[in-house]
């Protein structure tokens, strides 16, 4: 891996822990707001990287809410060929998907964007804060600004904040785990997309006849 | 020649010409029932003695008893005379006629037969007497007694009624004079048949009526009878057995000709049948010769499958080339899929990059502690980083790689975009190809539909087999044409043969008779006749003062004459040849006077008068009106006569 795709992938972590963190009251090291957990911050990730999951879960949404936005969005992962173009396959570990991140959130720490908390006990897992400081939202309008290729990140970080809901890394690692395909992939072995499913699930909710084309 | 001999001769004479065996022709011959009669019997006499009959005559309501009798007769001239007609001459030559031929009641008028009562006819025979004997009471019965010299007598026949009476004296006369039956082929609404003559016919020659129209006898020679009877009376030899042979030849004629009749209608029928089979067959052979549908059928199958072949052919290449080209078109479609997301994450990175650079480190990202003014300021000097002492800036062209992923997309985009157009197009090629091989594959099927199904063809064939065999059958029927009957041909040389031997005989006793009939005539009174010839057809074509004609075309006087003088000539020359069999006995009726005038009877009876005393045995017997020319010939102890306006009986 080189040093560009540690900055590709701390410009997503970045959007991630950004949109998803919480500004606090109690700021231990100057902090505008905190991101909980290394194992929210993954289940986070997979939706990032695995698009048709996503959409999976949007439609699963529309089908609890009946918000045809839901639908909507779901269908422009597919129309912009997301599962190919954007997958960045995770490896399966214990509960969930997991990958180290330490090379970019090296790239974030040394550029006084973000700080490694303090670790604490959640759910009697071990798990650790990120402190996100005032200069990584700055960041973040100055890339939307400035690096138009990189909006994407934002929005789609936004869209899995949609999802996410303000549900802990937990409650999120065993939504995933649901997932027959995620479920059923051998300890280790690569996160396999679930692409043709969620596509023939969403044909039948668009009413249009399964295997047509969504573009 | 000996009888025997002559037979001999005969038969081997027919052999040979038929190239048959001997006991074949005697075979044939006894089926036939002819009879060798190469001789004639000796000429035998008849002669009248004594008529009587009786009865009651009842005329205008008068009875009177009958009695006439006519006794002592002999040989010669005998007359019936009276002062008118009308008195009964013709009666008294009817009873004896009706006696001698047996049918009295046929003979004799029916008003003057219910009269009678006897009637007794004594006569001989050569020196032998015999007496008939009729009772005419209800019915006709009677005797026929012979009597001796010695005053024996002998009943020949008895009769209880006509029928016995006839064949009584059929079977008599036929006996004592030798005759035989002979038989003559006739022909009747178109049917033919043989009929044997006898008696009936025989007897009527002896008696001339007033019947001139043949010159023997009193039926028409039509008939061929007064030939017979002129054979018969000359006493031919061989005249039976040629009667007996011409009658069974024309009989097997008319059954052969029958016969080819039937065969030739059947022939025709059977070969018309044919013809019409031909005709049908010759037009089912062209009608089959021009549907031909099999072979076109089968040229037009293999067509079908041959097109339906390289369609199939074809739809499998286009098949092939379109998996080829849609893996090529996917295979395009992963490679821009691959190129635009090198290419986005070259510029994400690119940007990526940007942003990050233009941020110094603040503090180590290992320990968090801050980066110290000496290394940046060293880093700047020495474009060695400040943490970690790699080299800052990339000399990594962002420009150019850019430039080289954009290449690659367009490159793939457009690779993506020819096999998306060859995969379209030859899937309308494939689209074409289907309906190709769908329509030979329809055609294929309807031209095997065509060939299993029973065709105009194998119905033509079917026809034309049967009419082929029902020609074959009707040809083996064709009746062949009978060869002549071997029957046929052996009859014709026994008739040959036979006539030739009769003719023989025949032609001498013509010319002899001829003279005879020339000089009786003349002395008949016929003065202007010059010649008369009488031939074995019975024609008598004559020349009167110059002039030829026939005896059809002569006056009733002249043919009476003629006539008689036939029958004279005949007795004469038969006895003179010792063959003749005339009876000897002639009786003339009174000829009708407005007929034959008086004076051709006076010139008759002169004539008869001198040739009865020629010829010795022979009895003549007329009937006439009398005149003082004819009582001067005749005596009144030869006649019997009633004079004025009296009646004979």
């Amino acid at each position: 891996m080189t040093h560009r795709t540690y900055f590709i992938e701390a410009i997503r972590l970045l959007f991630v822990l950004t949109v998803g963190s919480e500004t606090t009251r109690i700021k231990t090291r100057g902090e505008a707001a905190v991101f909980s957990g290394e194992t929210r911050l993954n289940a986070w990730d997979f939706w990032m990287r695995y698009p048709d999951y996503l959409a999976d879960e949007l439609i699963e949404r529309y089908d609890v809410t009946g918000e045809d936005d839901m639908l909507a969005k779901a269908e422009k992962i597919f129309v912009d060929n997301e599962p190919d173009q954007r997958r960045l396959v995770m490896i399966r570990y214990r509960f969930g998907a997991y990958e180290k991140h330490d090379d970019a959130l090296a790239v974030l720490v040394s550029r006084g964007l973000i700080g490694i908390g303090g670790r604490k006990d959640v759910d009697r897992i071990r798990e650790t804060d990120f402190l996100i400081f005032k200069e990584a939202f700055d960041l973040c309008s100055q890339i939307v600004k400035d690096e138009p290729v990189l909006i994407w990140y934002r929005d789609r970080a936004e869209l899995v904040h949609l999802i996410a809901d303000h549900r802990s890394g937990y409650a999120l690692k065993k939504r995933q785990y649901e997932r027959i395909e995620y479920a059923t992939t051998l300890l280790g072995g690569e996160i396999p997309s679930i692409e043709a499913d969620v596509k023939m699930r969403l044909e039948q909710r668009l009413k249009r006849p399964v295997g047509g084309s969504a573009a | 020649m000996s009888q025997k001999s002559a037979i001999k001769d005969w038969i081997s004479a027919i052999a040979e010409n038929a190239k048959l065996d001997v006991s074949k022709v005697e075979d044939i011959l006894a089926e036939y029932r002819i009879e060798a009669m190469p001789v004639a019997s000796t000429p035998k006499h008849l002669l009248l003695n004594r008529l009587r009959f009786t009865g009651t005559k009842i005329i205008a309501g008068v009875e009177s008893p009958i009695d006439f009798h006519w006794d002592k007769l002999g040989v010669g001239l005998w007359a019936i005379l009276s002062g008118e007609n009308f008195r009964g001459k013709s009666t008294i030559i009817q009873v004896i006629r009706g006696c001698l031929r047996g049918n009295l009641s046929q003979s004799v008028q029916a008003d003057v037969f219910a009269w009678l009562r006897t009637v007794d006819l004594d006569f001989q025979i050569d020196e032998q007497d015999f007496q008939l004997r009729l009772h005419l009471d209800d019915s006709l019965s009677g005797t026929l007694t012979r009597h001796y010299d010695s005053g024996r007598t002998r009943k020949v026949h008895s009769f209880e009624d006509e029928e016995e009476f006839e064949a009584a004296m059929s079977n008599f006369f036929m006996k004592h004079f030798d005759f035989d039956k002979f038989a003559v082929y006739r022909t009747q609404d178109e049917k033919g048949a043989t009929v044997l003559h006898g008696w009936p016919a025989l007897s009527a020659a002896m008696f001339i009526g007033t019947n001139y129209g043949t010159i023997i006898g009193e039926l028409s020679p039509v008939s061929g009878i007064p030939v017979r009877l002129l054979q018969m009376f000359l006493g031919i030899p061989w005249v039976t057995t040629l009667a007996s042979a011409s009658a069974a030849l024309k009989e097997e004629q008319r059954k052969q000709s029958a016969s080819d009749q039937l065969n030739n209608d059947a022939k025709e029928f059977t070969e018309r049948r044919l013809n019409e089979l031909r005709d049908s067959l010759a037009e089912k052979q062209s009608q089959l010769a021009k549907t031909n549908e099999t072979k076109q059928l089968q040229a037009s199958l293999v067509a079908c499958s041959e097109s339906l072949q390289e369609a199939a052919n074809r739809e499998i290449d286009v098949r092939r080339r379109i998996r080829q080209a849609t893996i090529d078109h996917e295979d395009a479609k992963i490679a821009v899929d691959e190129d635009r997301k090198a290419l986005r994450s070259h510029e994400e990175e690119s940007s990526a990059q940007t942003v990050f650079r233009a941020l110094d480190p603040k503090n180590c990202p290992r320990c968090e502690s801050s980066i110290s003014r000496t290394r940046k300021l060293n880093e700047q000097s020495s474009n060695c980083c400040s943490v970690c002492g790699g080299r800052v800036h990339s000399d990594i062209d962002e420009a150019e790689i850019k430039r080289q992923l954009s290449s690659n997309l367009y490159a793939s985009k457009k690779a993506q975009v020819e096999a998306s157009k060859c995969l379209k197009e030859l899937n309308i090629k494939l689209d074409e190809i289907k309906q190709t091989v769908a329509s030979a594959s329809s055609q294929q099927q309807k031209v095997a539909r065509q060939m299993t199904r029973p065709t105009r063809r194998s119905g033509l064939l079917t026809e034309v087999a049967e009419l082929n065999a029902r020609i074959d059958e009707l040809t083996k029927t064709i009746p062949v044409a009978s060869t002549k009957s071997t029957n046929v041909q052996v009859l014709k040389i026994i008739e040959n043969e036979t006539r030739a031997r009769m003719k023989e005989h025949q032609d001498n006793l013509l010319e002899l008779i001829s003279a005879r009939i020339l000089d009786y005539a003349r002395r008949f009174g016929m003065t202007q006749l010059d010649s008369a010839k009488l031939l074995g057809n019975l024609n008598l074509p004559v020349v009167k003062s110059g002039s030829a004609t026939s005896y059809g075309q002569l006056t009733a006087g002249e043919k009476l004459r003629l006539k008689i003088a036939t029958l004279l000539a005949l007795v004469i020359v038969g006895e003179e040849q010792n063959v003749g069999r005339y009876p000897g006995v002639l009786a003339i009726d009174s000829p009708a006077a407005q007929e034959v005038a008086l004076k051709d009877l006076e010139q008759i009876i002169s004539g008869l008068s001198e040739i009865a005393k020629e010829i010795g045995h022979l009895q003549v017997i007329v009937g006439s009106r009398s005149s003082p020319a004819i009582c001067e010939q005749i005596s009144e102890a030869r006649s019997v006569q009633a004079m004025g306006t009296d009646y004979l009986w």
